[in-house]
This record gives C-alpha cells, sequence and structure tokens, in this order.
C-alpha cells in the first residue's frame, strides 16, 4: 500500500525494504536463542521438554513481532533522511546503525548477566580523579558517540563503505531466513499447545 | 426509510451518548447474592511474616496495630501461638492441612505438599463451601495448584499486581504456565537483569516504572513488591476481597494471604518514620551462640538493627490500617454476623542475634510466634487464651464450630474455649525448619523445636557446622521470655524430659522415609 506514495518509492526499493527486515531480524533473533537455549534445560527439567519447546516457542515468534517493530521504526526513520539518498545509501546506514544499537543493548544485557567488574585500575583511575560519576558519564558518551559517528560518516562519504556494507547485509539475510523458519515452526508449535490445552 | 441521517441527527446522537452510557450503569441488576444467614462463612485473613512479638495487642510498647487491637475487643485473642514453620511454605501447609512440616513434607524450596497428602487440606474438607484464594506469595500458588480440584476459584496472582497488565496470561490462556513464563524470559528483568527481548523489553520496563513512581508520593520508601519485580498496594487487594464477598455465594470459605509485612518493608507515606526517635529500646543484646546466619546476614550491629525493626514496624501500621479498614467494612456490611473471621500469619521475623528475616535454621520466639485471632459470629466479648496454640489446630477448629466432621489425619486439635474442654498444659507444639532435608528422606539436616508448658527445647539436628549429630537449647519462657539463658545443661531434668520426647517424635516421624 505505501507504493502509492512516490516519497516511499524514493526512498526504499522493494528488495532494500528486504534486506532491511533480515538485518533487523538477525541480532534479535540471536540474542533470543542464546538466552531461550539456557533456558531449556531448566525448563525441560522441571516440568518437560515439550514445555521447554514451548518456551522457545513463544520466544521466536515474539522475536519476529519484535523484528517488526523494529523494521518498522527504522523504516519510518529512514523517511527522515535526506531525499537525494540513494535506496542503497539509505538502507546502508539505517541497517548499520541498527546493528551498532543491537551490539550496545547486547553489551548491556551481558553485563548485567554475567556481572563483569570495572578493571581495578579504571576504578582506581576514577576514584583518584575526585570526580568518578562525571568522568563515567562522560567516557560513555564519549565512546557512544565514536562508535556510531565513525561508521556514519563512512557510509556517508564512501561508496566502497555503502557496497560492503550491502554485502554483509546480504549474508546475514541468509542466516536471518533460517531464524524466520524457526518463527514459523514456532508459530505452529505455539498454536498447537494452545489448542491442545 | 432511505433517508440518511443529517449532519445535525448525528450530532445530537453523538451528545446523548455519554449519557445514556452512565443512565445505564444505574439500570443494571448489581451481581449480588441475596445473604443466607443460616450458614456461616469462613474468611481467613494472613498477613505474611507476622511477628507476634511486633504487635502491640501482644505486649510490644510501639502501637504498631491499633486496628487489631480495636478488633480483639470483640474476638478470642491467642497470645501463645505457633506457626508450623520459620518461611512460608511450610508455615502456611500446617495451617491450610491441619499437619506438621513432617507429615505434609512442604518444606524445601519450591515445596509442595508430598504426593498422596494434596486432598488433605482445608479446601478439600469445606466441600459444602464456595471457596476461593489469593495470596501475592508465589509460594502460596504451589499449594493453590495441588489444591486446585478443591478450589472454585483462584484469583491469579497478577491480577492485584500493578503494571502488570500486559502479559501472555491473558493473550494464552489455555497455556497457563508456559505463557507466563515466556513473557517472564522475555521482557521482564530476572535476578541477573537480562532478558531475551533485546528492544522491547527496556521500553516495557521504563513503562512500568513511569507506573510504579506515579506511586512516589504515596509510597516514598518505594511500592511494596514481591522481591520479583512484581509491585502491589495492599489497598487493591482488600478491595478486590471485599468485593469478592459481596457477590459471591453463601456459604463460603475464603483464604486471603497478603505480602505485608513482609521485606521490602515499604510503607505508606503517612506511616514513614512514625516511630522514629519514639524512645523505645526494645532491643536488647542477646547471645548468638550458634553458628547460623539467615535472611539478611549482618554483624551484631545495633544501629542497623533498630533501624531495621522500625521500618518493619512501620510497615506493620501499613497493614493494620488496611485490616482496620477491610475489618470495618465487613462489620458495616453485616458480613460478620454469620461469618467466622480469623486473622493469622504464616511466620514471623527476626531482628536479633545479628539475624535479620526469617530464613534460618534457628526458631526463636520472634520467628516461630504468630498472632491468631478469632471472631466468632457476633461475638461482643474478648476472651484470651494463654495455652500454648499452633497454626495445625485452626482447621480441626474451623470444621468444628462450622458443625462438620474432623478427619484422622489432622494433627492439630480444636482450640479452647472451642473444643468445650480445659486445654491442657502440658500438650507439646511443635515447629520445624527443614529446608536442607530431603522431601522423602529423614528431617537432616533440621530444627526441630517442642513448647511444652513454660519450656522450648529446640533441637538442631545434622548440622555439620556445630560439630555434633544434635544441639540443643532450651529454655523458660515464662521467667525469661526473651530467650537469653539457656538452661540446657542446668536444668537437666526438665532437658532431659523434653529432649527424649523430642527425639522419639522425630523418630516416629522420620520412620517412613528412612531407606
Amino acid at each position: 500500500m505505501l507504493y502509492r506514495f512516490p516519497f516511499f518509492t524514493r526512498a526504499y526499493t522493494r528488495r532494500s525494504l528486504f534486506q532491511l527486515f533480515m538485518v533487523c531480524a538477525f541480532p534479535i533473533h540471536v540474542w533470543t536463542i542464546l538466552m531461550a537455549f539456557r533456558d531449556f534445560s531448566w525448563v525441560a527439567e522441571r516440568t518437560n521438554t515439550w514445555d521447554a519447546v514451548g518456551l522457545l516457542s513463544y520466544a521466536m515468534v515474539f522475536a519476529f513481532f519484535e523484528t517488526f517493530g523494529m523494521f518498522l521504526i527504522l523504516v519510518l526513520t529512514g523517511l527522515f533522511m535526506p531525499k537525494g539518498w540513494s535506496a542503497e545509501k539509505r538502507l546502508g546506514l539505517l541497517g548499520v546503525l541498527y546493528l551498532i544499537l543491537a551490539v550496545w543493548a547486547i553489551l548491556i544485557q551481558s553485563y548485567s548477566l554475567n556481572g563483569y567488574p570495572l578493571p581495578g585500575w579504571v576504578a582506581k583511575f576514577l576514584v583518584e580523579s575526585g570526580h568518578p560519576l562525571r568522568l563515567m558519564w562522560g567516557g560513555m558518551f564519549l565512546v557512544t558517540a565514536l562508535t556510531v559517528t565513525v561508521p556514519v560518516i563512512l557510509l556517508v562519504r564512501s561508496e566502497k563503505a555503502q557496497r560492503a556494507s550491502i554485502e554483509i547485509f546480504d549474508r546475514l539475510a541468509i542466516l536471518s531466513s533460517f531464524y524466520l523458519l524457526f518463527d514459523v515452526v514456532g508459530a505452529v508449535v505455539l498454536v498447537v499447545r494452545n489448542i491442545r490445552a | 426509510m432511505n433517508r440518511s441521517i443529517s449532519r445535525r441527527e448525528f450530532l445530537k446522537m453523538m451528545a446523548l451518548l455519554p449519557p445514556s452510557l452512565y443512565v445505564s450503569r444505574f439500570l443494571q441488576e448489581p451481581e449480588r447474592i441475596q445473604q443466607d444467614q443460616n450458614v456461616q462463612n469462613v474468611i481467613i485473613v494472613l498477613f505474611d511474616t507476622l511477628s507476634a512479638k511486633n504487635i502491640s495487642l501482644y505486649g510490644y510498647p510501639r502501637d504498631t496495630m491499633p486496628n487489631l487491637a480495636r478488633v480483639a475487643e470483640k474476638a478470642t485473642v491467642y497470645h501463645n501461638h505457633y506457626s508450623g514453620g520459620n518461611w512460608t511454605t511450610p508455615g502456611t501447609a500446617s495451617l491450610l492441612t491441619g499437619t506438621y512440616p513432617w507429615t505434609h513434607r512442604a518444606i524445601n524450596e519450591l515445596g509442595t505438599v508430598i504426593e498422596g497428602r494434596e486432598r488433605n487440606n482445608i479446601f478439600n474438607l469445606f466441600d459444602q463451601y464456595y471457596r476461593l484464594g489469593y495470596s501475592h506469595n508465589t509460594n502460596v500458588y504451589r499449594f493453590f495448584d495441588q489444591f486446585a480440584p478443591d478450589m472454585d476459584f483462584i484469583e491469579k496472582q497478577k491480577d492485584l499486581f500493578i503494571a502488570n497488565n500486559l502479559s501472555f496470561d491473558r493473550l494464552f490462556p489455555n497455556d497457563g504456565d508456559i505463557a507466563p513464563l515466556s513473557w517472564d524470559r522475555m521482557v521482564e528483568e530476572g535476578e541477573k537483569g537480562s532478558t531475551y527481548s533485546l528492544f522491547f523489553a527496556p521500553l516495557y520496563d521504563l513503562y512500568r516504572q513511569s507506573i510504579v513512581n506515579s506511586y512516589a508520593d504515596d509510597f516514598p520508601r518505594g511500592l511494596p513488591h514481591t522481591g520479583e519485580d512484581d509491585y502491589f498496594i495492599l489497598e487493591d487487594g482488600i478491595n478486590w476481597m471485599l468485593s469478592q464477598i459481596e457477590t459471591i455465594r453463601n456459604p463460603f470459605l475464603g483464604y486471603f494471604h497478603y505480602l505485608p509485612p513482609h521485606r521490602p518493608y515499604n510503607t505508606r507515606h503517612e506511616f514513614v518514620d512514625a516511630f522514629k526517635g519514639d524512645g523505645i529500646r526494645h532491643y536488647i543484646e542477646k547471645p548468638r551462640r550458634l553458628p547460623f546466619g539467615g535472611g539478611i546476614d549482618k554483624p551484631q550491629d545495633f544501629e542497623y538493627q533498630a533501624k531495621e525493626r522500625r521500618d518493619y514496624d512501620e510497615f506493620i501500621l501499613y497493614a493494620d490500617s488496611e485490616f482496620g479498614r477491610l475489618y470495618d467494612t465487613l462489620e458495616k456490611n453485616g458480613a460478620l454476623e454469620n461469618t467466622w473471621f480469623v486473622f493469622t500469619s504464616d511466620h514471623g521475623e527476626l531482628f536479633e542475634r545479628g539475624i535479620f528475616g526469617h530464613r534460618t535454621p534457628v526458631l526463636y520466639q520472634p520467628v516461630i510466634q504468630i498472632p491468631l485471632v478469632i471472631v466468632e459470629p457476633g461475638q461482643r466479648e474478648r476472651r484470651d487464651v494463654y495455652t500454648p496454640t499452633s497454626a495445625v489446630d485452626v482447621l480441626p477448629t474451623l470444621l468444628k464450630v462450622t458443625g462438620q466432621e474432623i478427619p484422622a489425619w489432622v494433627e492439630g486439635e480444636v482450640l479452647p474455649p472451642f473444643s468445650g474442654t480445659t486445654p491442657s498444659p502440658d500438650r507439646s507444639i511443635y515447629a520445624v525448619e527443614a529446608t536442607k532435608s530431603d522431601k522423602t528422606g529423614p528431617l537432616n539436616p533440621a530444627t526441630v523445636m517442642l513448647v511444652k508448658g513454660r519450656y522450648k527445647l529446640t533441637a538442631y539436628l545434622g548440622y555439620k557446622q556445630l560439630g555434633a549429630d544434635a544441639v540443643f537449647e532450651l529454655y523458660d519462657l515464662e521467667n525469661d521470655p526473651e530467650e537469653l539463658t539457656d538452661i540446657y545443661d542446668s536444668a537437666s531434668k526438665v532437658a532431659q524430659e523434653l529432649r527424649d520426647e523430642l527425639l522419639a517424635k522425630v523418630k516416629e516421624v522420620d520412620r517412613p522415609y528412612l531407606k
């Protein structure tokens, strides 16, 4: 339906939308599968394997909807980018920004999960500075800003970087298609569980 | 007939819509069921982790429960009432089954009543009644799940939590176990702060926090919660209970298990600092003779102890205010004219000897002595019972007073004065802590308490850190209610008698589980 609007067709091709969706699916599904399999044996031991499969299925279906939600947000964000940009450039920038966001989200969750302590020398430096909070926030801002701005500048200025990102997305799409297959299986399991019960 | 509605007509209709919807509410027949005065209902209200030692009604110097004291003027008050165990699972199971932990075996983490005994519960025995239950405490739902065939209605735990309106429970009602578990894993941060969802979970958390923050003025110490990110206010639980009682069919048996004053002690704003600077130094230095911790284990720090105890007392004030509102509403509605009203707890709380909380192998009085107040239908005068009683007595008592048979498997006795006989001062009362014992094995390691008359013997069985198979403590509760002086060695005759009795009992209850 959106293809009836000229501004939309100027911004995206069908192929770029498909690739963007697949890029969205990748980190969400990888993380979900990793986390769900951590709990798989825990649930199987306490109830049974079918329940553990159920947990996995709910997780996969949820991951699909989360992917779709993120995809929509990215598509809308892309419409705010300069009109003159090609669909590939738009896709490259959106995809890379999204992947950076995903990496940060995974790092934050991993930090909570594994409870990595701050290295001793960093803690010592912060304490001795007299302004540990300011330094910490400042440092975080600097690192975050760098991880976002450097790739963005590269992508905006270099066609080579754009092509590389598109090629990476092509490969991710293949992996993501497997995950989407899991989503379909998950949806079937979910239906069976709810009809059966 | 085919004339289309004009814009003016449409606007007129729209203007009439809101008042017509409003009026229709008044015209609806309320779903109220006529109360039958010939039958007697039973309401059990339980406040989790409420130690009798911190209740003004039982002599605590702080006026923590003025409303309970008021209700007690027209009730039977049990002054030496003991829980079956020192935490929710064994304590609640003893109350609901009328048996000690060594019989129901709900003794471990995630504990349930042992296979084959699931039908030996209060709901099954009140089979002519409409039986309903609710609890803020997840541990209680393991029993509700087991007793579900004997219950007519179990309100879902999360239904009375705040900010839980998005959940798979509603979307997938036919997959009641795994769907909500999946939701929890996907979007609600577990104990390690991670979720399956990378992007939705933080947004959902922000949404929940915004709801929780909207209560910040009422609960400046934070909203009461279960410790698992499930927030609630007691008002919702009480309101739900009142609405149920108004509409369910008679006779009914209602079990309502509320979490306050369980930790965290997040009281309502009007009770914050209510006891600050009151000058009451009710905490005294007590010897920590055994190498046990438990709950929040801290070294003896009287400042910390005083602060914790004060926060707890102020949380009790909140629970009491809602208790008062509940009782007054029931009384005003006339619901108590044909209802037995039982108020109790599942276990107490400890703030002494460097032990804070209740998950501990020790069974000192604050963690095991709980309130019991029973209001008989139409009772107008107060009665006080000082004989030691147990949580296992509540079930047979309610059966007796509602004219029902007491099955042989019940280990409790009918409470005075409803028993019709003079209570024996030499009756033995037990409590058990056996979290680390096998469910289908002997009680080891375990702590078993025996109260008989004025004496209290506690046996610590099989704890490796004690360096002996059994270690005992004996206190004379009449002369030493604070359990300061262990007389196990000096009162050798009493000690020997009680020790022999307790060990014989343990041997007896272990017998079916010896391999």
